[in-house]
């Protein structure tokens, strides 16, 4: 009997490097749309910066840029964490596949490929750096609003009460300052989430192969929602 | 064997980037004001960026078509963002018939709010 090669075969056979190529290129389309839910958010600071620069001025000084530095520096920390995890995960699961037809027991007996390979340590660090980044956050939230700077009936900024519009322009970096950082420390949130669903998958394996996809796109979503911080970073603390 | 040491140690030397841009930004902060401050921020925020999705985002061993999707989202932000404020940049000018703008005279009303000190 004469078998016909199909495309599909070739599909096949690219197995999972293929799968990899695909799922990491959903998650950059998927980061892709990200762009544009947070470029609106930029666009609309943007026009108000742009329409009220000594309200903001006024707004930024409220704000500590150290605790915003230090905040920075956690996530980019966290980045390099899960960065090393990922690096370490992908080339554990390359050599797993390479020798997927082999004895793997005697291939990665007494070699780093065999757990405790420190993946799992990583990702704890990245979480608990998440969960201080968002205390730290939500300290200067309290803070804020002790302050009566959360926008709405209860806002007052004091000595601009008596300027054309009242404090309201004052109010708008506000209103942009608590949206922007909301919604990025709602992504933290589903971050620090999956970074530990990445733990839990990495205990429950047997092989890193196994859940290596899902731990490099999780990486990916953490590095994006980084980047977005290092942006709001200089644009709501660092206005002169 | 150790895995990934060249691989771990291009990491750490970003991160180290990283973070004295960081140091840069806060420097750029005291250092300058205006129009000029937030050029500067901004350009150390976009190198900062750069060099996230690069290196640990590992754009530079990711395959064309991912590398794609990438300048695109950037590319998309970037038209949104120059028509938005280019809109908003050339608002309080009317045409005039000799082949021009001038200023309009109702923008004297503009909602513009500068805070004295």
């Amino acid at each position: 009997m004469s078998t016909t090669a199909t495309p599909f075969d070739a599909v096949d056979e690219a197995g999972p490097k293929h799968d990899r190529t695909s799922a990491i290129l959903g998650m950059w389309i998927f980061l892709g749309t990200e762009v544009l839910f947070f470029g609106g958010m930029f666009s609309a600071y943007a026009v108000y910066r742009y329409a009220y620069p000594q309200a903001f001025i006024a707004g930024s000084d409220e704000l500590n840029l150290w605790s915003g530095g230090a905040m920075t520096a956690i996530l980019l920390l966290g980045s390099l964490f899960i960065a090393n995890a990922e690096g370490r995960a992908r080339r554990i699961a390359e050599v797993e596949e390479n020798y997927k037809d082999h004895d793997r027991t005697k291939q990665f007996r007494n070699s780093e490929l065999t757990k405790p390979n420190g993946i799992l340590w990583r990702l704890i660090i990245t979480a608990v750096l998440g969960l201080l980044f968002l205390s730290l956050e939500f300290f200067e939230y309290g803070e804020l609003i002790s302050k009566s700077y959360f926008p709405g009936a209860g806002f007052d900024f004091g000595e601009f009460a008596e300027t054309p519009l009242g404090g309201r322009t004052s109010e708008m970096f506000f209103v942009l300052f608590f949206c922007m950082t909301g919604v990025h420390a709602l992504h933290m949130f589903i971050g620090i989430f999956l970074v530990s669903l990445c733990g839990i998958w990495h205990l429950r394996s047997r092989a890193t192969s196994d859940y290596v996809d899902k731990l490099i796109n999780v990486a990916l979503y953490w590095h994006f929602v980084d980047i977005i911080w290092v942006f709001l970073y200089p644009l709501f603390y660092l206005v002169n | 064997m150790e895995i990934g040491v060249r691989h771990s140690r291009i990491l750490y030397l970003t991160f180290s980037t990283l973070i004295g841009l960081l140091a840069l930004t806060i420097a750029g902060h005291f250092l300058s004001s205006g129009r000029i401050g937030l050029i500067i921020a901004l350009v150390i925020a976009s190198g900062k960026a750069v060099l996230i999705a690069v290196i640990f985002m590992d754009l530079r061993r990711s395959d064309n078509v991912s590398r794609i999707v990438a300048t695109g989202g950037l590319v998309w932000l970037g038209i949104l963002l120059s028509l938005v404020l280019a809109d908003y940049q050339s608002r309080g000018y009317e045409e005039v018939s000799s082949n021009g703008l001038k200023e309009a005279e109702h923008v004297t009303a503009y909602d513009r709010v500068e805070v004295e000190e």
